[in-house]
């Protein structure tokens, strides 16, 4: 084999282009999201290290105080709970039940899309159905629907948003499927006798999960602001646990006077979405690298 | 002696990077006179379409012109206001681009399209302007310009719609049309039709012609005179026969000898390993010593400059007085391979 | 069509691609659009010979290569291999047999796996190596497509478009096939780098004893690396023979076109060559077939409608028919039937 002509030599300013790519996979975005997103997290652990207050204990006598408050830095709410407390065991409850609630739809969704998009045909449009059924119905009926099934709490929350959040991951992933599996490469390990199942999970689905993936960073904040919304209708996370969306939905009564008691745990909300939304940036820019 | 219709001296093209500033186009001077048919010549990367673009001022974002001078009639055009400027490149120029769908406006008919500068800037009244649009498709080859005036451009062909953008480009009536691989999304026999009616547009209207091209056969078919691209600059321009019989830069010589013929079946194909130099860093030595198989230290040390070649030639090559040499040379080692293949 | 030693043959083959039509539409009556894309196409590939196929875009070419390596199933006629009709199903070692090289360099691998991942893999799922050899035996891939063993460890966007290209043969020689069907693989590579892949095909081919398919848009290629040459239109073979003969002499009329309508270097300047003012003068005859078709409802020749020397004759599709004088050569043309027919005479 010594006549083969050697190729040109693998990137003649590779210097040059291993620094684009080191820069690349630990970008800024994703650098900055991942430590403020860490913050939140740790925050949320650490919650009995950073407050010795009982977030659920009652203190009448001690309510609506404002933020500065001594022994309250962030101030009590309308019965009397610390809202430093609160905020922290708060995250705790919101964290789990937003990332679990996301979880399951990414799945299944994702799968049910691979699925649909690889085969086409009467399998597709059966989904395609399924999928437009799913978006017509409305999201509160079926919770109200499955409260009553199953009790309210955290569970009814997981299975509602499960049974609706799906669909979402399915038309994403399938649409990137139609594209992919026309690639050559599809073709290609199609070419060389691979069985379906794999090409689908090894080939297909690194290259189409990323969309969804960028999605299910801002589909956490939908969920935590689909709490706040259940809440408003009695049917979120049933008290007394603390969690943001409630605490929302407890100071909007008293918005005009004590506008603090909303801005606190919405703020919460809003950092928790921006260092989703980092990190979401942050993954795109790496797999563009 | 009358001075060039069109003259471009060191032109240069930025384009900014994340990481780096891309030096796309490094210095490029060139002329076409008037009536003139000239081919630029180069590879993916070589500078050639941004060079074309950027006469027209159409770069594509965010690349922009760092330096150059462009000269109309002898005249220097780049000290003109931005808007005198276009008017007078748009009145001079026009240009055909290689992707004829994306060309053309979807939703208009093609004979519309045609009309729009005699009815809009020329002030023809509609009737003229229909007129001249019918006359112009005929000019291009389009046979029943009547009915097909009438179509939408996803109702033609690929070489129909390249000839109605010639047909566009040439209602400007443009002393000069710039062509950026107008034939390279045609098929072969689509191919042979539209050079023909640039071949013919040369002989009949006395329009010059600025011709981009990867292909030096497409090219060949319709200039007299050829400026060969690497890198971001001109390493060989002259008479277009004399040029490919006897080139003088090994760039030239090795991409003739690496297009196979349609009429011969050669032993072996020459090959150029390497690619050409990443452009963010900047060249030192000259930028195809490094691919170059008669290079020699000198060649790595010192960029080379153009300079003359013989009659109407230039060729930035040091080693261009052995030009003779290298064509024997090549010229043994594959007639040896292919002995010692058989 | 036949000789003894062919490796590879088909017979007769279709593939039709039919439009989407959904349920309500049906219900409705709509007849989905039914397109051709390969319409009985006769072919034969020898052992160790080059077959250089060409046409233009949408004449078939692609799908013919794609339902051959068994992407696509046939819509009628068969594929043998080694003497054996191709199942619907293949088996292993049948799908690996026949491989496949892509056109574009940037589509064609997986973006997220490394060379290695790419190789290792169909090493492993084929059980071309022991397992503690597949590693050794992805490093010979490399030398043998001509690139350093450090290409293992890297992913396809780290590769210029050539290099690309010598991983995507690397990808179809791992499985050891003794059929490489070629699609369009330098169409999408700068001129100095199509060279060095068109080698590098060549030199495989010889040293490793392969069969190949070539094909191109681009004439000057297919001469390049043809043993035999075929020319496609609209779904049809309508011209075969020797690489060498078929160039110098084409005798059906649009393997001329083709083969004249191919850019020279630096040509003397004549007039524009067969454009549409020459085929005008046809029009006469093109209408006289058109109103033999309607008539007897025959498929007329598809190359009529372009055809500088369309006769009434061409009412009715030619078979490809071999040339007398070359068992090699086989053109499907009323008038190369007329000149066999005269011979056998």
């Amino acid at each position: 084999m010594s006549a083969v002509t050697t190729a040109d030599p693998p990137a003649s300013a590779a210097a040059g282009a291993r620094r684009r790519r080191r820069r690349g996979r630990w970008n800024p975005p994703l650098i900055s999201g991942l430590v403020l997103f860490g913050l939140i997290v740790a925050c949320a652990l650490c919650a009995p290290l950073l407050t010795s207050q009982d977030p659920i204990k009652q203190n009448l006598a001690q309510a609506f105080l404002a933020p500065g408050a001594p022994g309250h830095p962030l101030g009590t709410d309308s019965f009397g709970r610390d809202v430093l407390a609160r905020m922290l065991y708060g995250a705790r409850t919101d964290l789990q039940v937003g990332v679990l609630a996301v979880v399951s739809p990414f799945l299944i969704g994702s799968l049910i899309g691979l699925v649909a998009g690889w085969f086409g045909g009467w399998i597709d449009a059966v989904i395609g159905r399924v999928v437009d059924v799913v978006i017509a119905f409305p999201f509160l009926v079926l919770v109200i629907a499955l409260v009553f099934a199953i009790g309210p709490g955290t569970t009814s929350i997981y299975v509602a948003i499960t049974l609706v959040g799906w669909v979402a991951y399915c038309r994403i992933v399938r649409g990137q499927m139609l594209v992919a599996k026309e690639q050559e490469y599809a073709m290609a390990a199609r070419a060389s006798g691979l069985p379906t199942w794999r090409i689908l999970l090894r080939h297909l689905l690194p290259n189409v999960v990323l969309q969804a993936v960028i999605f299910s960073m801002s589909d956490i904040v939908l969920t935590l602001l689909a709490i706040v919304t259940l809440g408003f209708l009695g049917l979120g996370v049933p008290p007394p646990t603390p969690d943001w969306g409630t605490m929302i939905q407890e100071g909007q009564q008293f918005i005009l006077t004590k506008w603090y008691m909303s801005t606190i745990p919405g703020l919460a909300v809003v950092i928790t979405g921006l260092a989703l939304a980092l990190i979401a940036d942050g993954i795109v820019e790496r797999a563009n690298q | 002696m009358t001075p060039p219709l069109l003259e471009v001296r060191d032109l240069h093209v930025d384009i900014p990077m994340p990481y780096g500033r891309l030096h796309a186009v490094r210095g490029v001077s060139l002329s076409v006179d008037i009536a003139e048919s000239v081919g630029l010549v180069g590879e993916s990367g070589s500078g050639k379409s941004l060079t074309l673009r950027a006469l027209l001022g159409l770069l594509p974002r965010p690349a922009r012109i760092v330096s150059g001078t462009i000269l109309i009639d002898g005249e220097d055009v780049t000290g003109l206001s931005a808007k005198q400027l276009k008017r007078r490149l748009t009145d001079t120029m026009s240009m055909i681009f290689q992707d004829s769908l994306t060309a053309l406006n979807p939703v208009m008919r093609v004979g519309d399209q045609i009309a729009e500068v005699p009815l809009r800037k020329l002030g023809k009244s509609r009737s003229e302007a229909k007129a001249i649009a019918v006359g112009l498709m005929r000019e291009v080859g389009i046979a029943d310009p009547e009915r097909r005036y009438q179509l939408y451009p996803h109702e033609l062909s690929g070489g129909m719609r390249q000839r109605i953008c010639i047909a566009i480009a040439l209602s400007t009536k443009p002393r000069l049309i710039l062509a950026d691989e107008p034939t390279t999304a045609l098929d072969v026999t689509i191919q042979a039709q539209v050079l023909g009616v640039l071949r013919q547009l040369k002989q009949e209207e006395q329009v010059g012609l600025l011709l981009v091209s990867h292909d030096l056969a497409v090219v060949s078919q319709t200039c007299s005179r050829l400026y060969v691209m690497y890198a971001g600059k001109v390493v060989e321009s002259g008479d277009l026969v004399d040029l490919v019989t006897a080139p003088r830069h090994p760039y030239t010589f090795s991409l003739l000898r690496s297009v196979p013929d349609p009429d011969k079946r050669v032993a072996r194909l020459l090959t150029i390993d390497g690619r050409p130099p990443d452009l963010t860093d900047p060249v030192t030595g000259c930028s195809f010593a490094p691919r170059c198989p008669f290079a020699e230290d000198a060649c790595r040390e010192a960029e080379p400059e153009l300079a003359p070649a013989g009659s109407a030639r230039l060729s930035a090559c040091r080693r261009v007085d052995t030009a003779q040499r290298w064509t024997a040379m090549v010229e043994q080692e594959v007639s040896q391979e292919a002995v010692s293949r058989q | 069509m036949t000789t003894g030693n062919e490796i590879l043959s088909v017979h007769g083959l279709a593939r039709h691609f039919t439009a989407h039509v959904s349920v309500v539409e049906r219900l409705f009556g709509t007849k989905p659009a039914v397109s051709r894309a390969v319409d009985g196409v006769d072919l034969v590939l020898r052992k160790g010979e080059t077959l250089g196929l060409v046409g233009e875009s949408g004449c078939g070419k692609s799908t013919l290569a794609r339902t051959i390596v068994g992407l696509y199933q046939p819509s009628a006629g068969e594929i043998r291999y080694d003497g054996k009709a191709l199942p619907a199903k293949r088996t292993r070692a049948q799908q690996r047999a026949i491989q496949m090289v892509f056109q574009d360099p940037y589509s064609s691998l997986n973006p997220r796996m490394t060379v290695e991942q790419m190789l290792s893999e169909l090493l492993r799922f084929h059980n071309l190596v022991p397992r503690n050899r597949v590693h050794e035996r992805t490093r010979e891939l490399m030398h043998l497509v001509g690139l350093p063993e450090r290409a293992l460890g890297q992913r396809p966007r780290q590769f210029s478009g050539g290099q690309r290209q010598r991983v995507g043969i690397a990808r179809a020689l791992a499985l050891e096939p003794s059929v490489l069907l070629a699609d369009e693989p330098v169409s999408a590579l700068d001129v100095s780098v199509q060279a060095t892949i068109i080698n590098l095909l060549a030199e495989l081919k010889e040293t490793l004893n392969l069969s190949m398919i070539f094909v191109s848009h681009n004439m000057a290629v297919v001469r390049q690396v043809g043993d035999r040459t075929a020319v496609m239109y609209s779904g049809r073979i309508v011209e075969t023979g020797n690489t060498d003969t078929l160039f110098d002499d084409p005798v059906h009329p649009y393997t001329r076109l083709l083969i004249g309508s191919v850019p020279r270097l630096v040509t003397v300047e004549g007039p524009a060559r067969a454009s549409e003012g020459a085929s005008e003068d046809r029009a006469a005859v093109r209408a006289e077939v058109a109103r033999a078709v309607a008539r007897d409802g025959t498929q007329a020749c598809r190359f009529a409608d372009r055809c500088p020397s369309v006769v009434a004759g061409c009412a009715v599709e030619p078979a490809l028919l071999a040339d007398p004088g070359d068992p090699n050569r086989w053109a499907a043309c009323v008038h190369v039937a007329h000149r066999s027919e005269g011979a056998i005479r």
